[in-house]
């Protein structure tokens, strides 16, 4: 122990007797928030009326994924797979899943759905150059260094590379963070308030990160994260919706209110499997030293075909009930035949699915007298009710023609992300999408507004 | 999300009795570090309360919970500093009173990186081990007795000048 050790242990003794703490009673505290629930990880619903019935969409979709397909996705960091004309993503910028900028609940969907219908732009997203900047500043807590970018503005891509180097002559003498760096990629999306930039993934250098997905019953995420012998700690985030899935690493406390997790501390080489629900998981793994020095992200889009209609209410499309289910489910998609199969029973709940073609799936419910048809799903395409418009999200580009009641239809682009559609849908009426994709296939979905 | 207490009976039995009782035994402990870490009397309660409260959330989860809360307020007074350090371009001002009795050891905490000063802070005043320390910053071992070293020369030459 040197007399500088001693001096440094009496003078913080010294200082901190100094205060005198006010404590206030616990009961004020909690009433003056904000407070989060103590709700187990991860917690969903509650949030916002379209996560009312989230659960049972979800169980809807595990159901479906043995009904209709079970195709695993894959996503890996690992370069050297890149498609022609997007330099050496790792991925496909074209079609991957946004994961930037997020509302304050974390999800990308939220964000766009609350420009579309404030006309705000939380960060500036106008252009590839100040989305990717304001991008690493939300992720990374270091000054990173954004380099000259790849930007193709008739394809809407953009990437961008990233470095870090603390200033040697900065407070405290040599550098004792190491050197990070990486990438970004962005994809520009459509919304009313015009273009808006996305960050659809990103890199860090040191650190490859593979997502596998599986669909079924249970879907499941199986990550293997490697890193550099040089990368510090990692801390990995697995978010749906917003929300965290444990993944088995220690907690990393909150470093304020704006994300609702800033991780779990694993050692890499970690192979990590994990559960998640239907949708659009997210994967963030950066690199953490005492302040997160890198960041590697992406979207990992949901590995079942087919997707379903977040129900406002189980209003009947036709309240009148039919005899059959299958023909009813027939009746109520037009073009192709209702599948053969039988009826599935949604365990736990009072529906039932009929498979109609390969991109649609009718939702009914037994009634005194026979099946009623209260909604149909269709693959990728998430329609949420609300008075002035109707919001369709999308995990793949496509082009949307969106009916509502007896008007005429509005057809919007889809880019991976939600679009809203600004008609007025009045209580009652029949709302209904039908998604032409790029490989030729068609999916329909419709609802009716409670 | 918002959770206010209705009806009559008392918010604490909402929450779970550990947490309260936690934050009734060591709210004093943990105000006097993040006041450490930030110079601020007023910043560091902020703080203390905003961490108990962020962490309730993931109470059902936390392993150790006064490490948990200790790391939240760490965590928290860094970022603090350096959102300060950021609004005002320029290095965190020295702690309060600096100027008043002249404690160049004080002062030139204050001119230590935060990583620095959280693992001064925590070795010397909190009396906690490398692996605790690196477990509240989240970072190595290494990578804490590296930030001590350095923040020991740092000191020693600040002092020296």
């Amino acid at each position: 122990m040197t007399d500088l050790e001693d001096g440094v242990r009496t003078m913080l003794a010294r200082r901190a007797g100094d205060v005198a703490p006010q404590r206030p009673p616990w009961d004020e505290l909690v009433a003056r928030g904000p407070v989060v629930e103590p709700a187990p990880l991860p917690a969903r619903g509650g949030r916002r009326p379209l996560l009312a019935v989230a659960a049972v969409v979800v169980a809807v979709a595990g159901v479906a994924a043995v009904v209709v397909a079970d195709r695993p996705a894959t996503v890996d960091t690992a370069p050297a797979t890149a498609p022609p004309g997007h330099a050496d993503a790792p991925f496909d910028p074209a079609t991957a899943p946004p994961v930037w900028p997020t509302g304050g609940d974390g999800t990308v969907a939220t964000w766009f759905s609350h420009v579309n219908r404030t006309r705000a732009r939380p960060a500036d997203v106008s252009t590839p150059e100040r989305a990717a900047a304001a991008y690493l500043a939300d992720r990374v807590d270091v000054p990173v260094v954004v380099g000259e970018g790849d930007v193709d503005e008739v394809a809407g891509l953009a990437s961008f590379p990233w470095t870090f180097s603390e200033d040697p002559d900065g407070p405290g003498g040599e550098p004792d963070e190491p050197a990070t760096s990486g990438r970004v990629w962005l994809r520009r999306i459509p919304i009313v308030t015009g273009d808006a930039w996305a960050v659809v993934g990103a890199v860090d250098d040191e650190v490859t990160v593979a997502v596998t997905a599986e669909g079924g019953l249970a879907p499941t995420l199986s990550l293997t994260v490697r890193a550099t012998e040089t990368a510090d700690s990692l801390a990995v985030g697995v978010l749906s919706d917003g929300q965290p899935i444990q993944v088995g690493g220690e907690p990393l406390p909150q470093g304020g209110d704006d994300e609702p997790m800033l991780g779990e501390l694993v050692e890499a080489p970690a192979d990590i499997r994990v559960r998640v629900p239907f949708g659009v998981t997210v994967v963030r793994v950066r690199q953490v030293g005492g302040a997160f020095l890198s960041v590697t992200e992406m979207g990992v889009p949901p590995t079942v075909r087919e997707s379903f209609a977040l129900l406002p209410e189980e209003s009947p499309l036709d309240p009148t009930p039919v005899a059959d289910p299958v023909e009813a489910a027939g009746a109520a998609v037009p073009g192709p035949e209702p599948a053969a199969e039988p009826v599935q029973d949604l365990p736990g709940s009072d529906r039932y699915l009929v498979a109609v073609g390969e991109t649609s799936t009718v939702i009914l419910r037994s009634v005194p007298g026979g099946w009623v048809v209260v909604g149909v799903a269709a693959r990728g395409v998430w329609p949420e009710d609300g008075r002035d418009y109707v919001l369709v999200a999308s995990t793949a580009p496509g082009t949307a023609s969106v009916r509502v009641g007896d008007r005429e239809p509005q057809t919007v682009q889809l880019q991976g992300a939600a679009v809203g559609v600004p008609v007025p849908a009045e209580d009652g009426e029949v709302v209904e999408i039908t998604v032409d994709w790029p490989d030729g296939g068609t999916s329909y979905a419709a609802f009716r507004m409670p | 999300m918002r959770s206010v207490p209705t009806g009559p009976a008392p918010a604490t039995a909402r929450w779970p009795a550990d947490l309260v009782g936690l934050y009734t035994a060591r709210y004093d402990d943990l105000v006097r570090l993040a006041y450490l870490l930030t110079g601020s009397a007023a910043v560091a309660e902020e703080l203390v309360q905003d961490a108990f409260l962020a962490a309730s959330g993931s109470w059902p989860h936390v392993r150790d919970p006064y490490a948990y809360v200790r790391a939240a307020v760490v965590n928290r007074a860094r970022s603090w500093g350096r959102r300060v350090q950021l609004e005002r371009r320029r290095p965190p001002a020295p702690p309060e009173e600096a100027r008043l009795d002249a404690d160049e050891l004080w002062d030139a905490l204050g001119r230590l990186n935060d990583r620095q000063r959280a693992a001064v802070v925590l070795r010397y005043y909190g009396g906690l081990a490398d692996r605790e320390i690196a477990a509240a910053l989240g970072c190595r071992e290494a990578t804490v007795r590296t930030a001590i070293h350095r923040a020991l020369a740092a000191l020693r030459k600040e002092i020296d000048r």
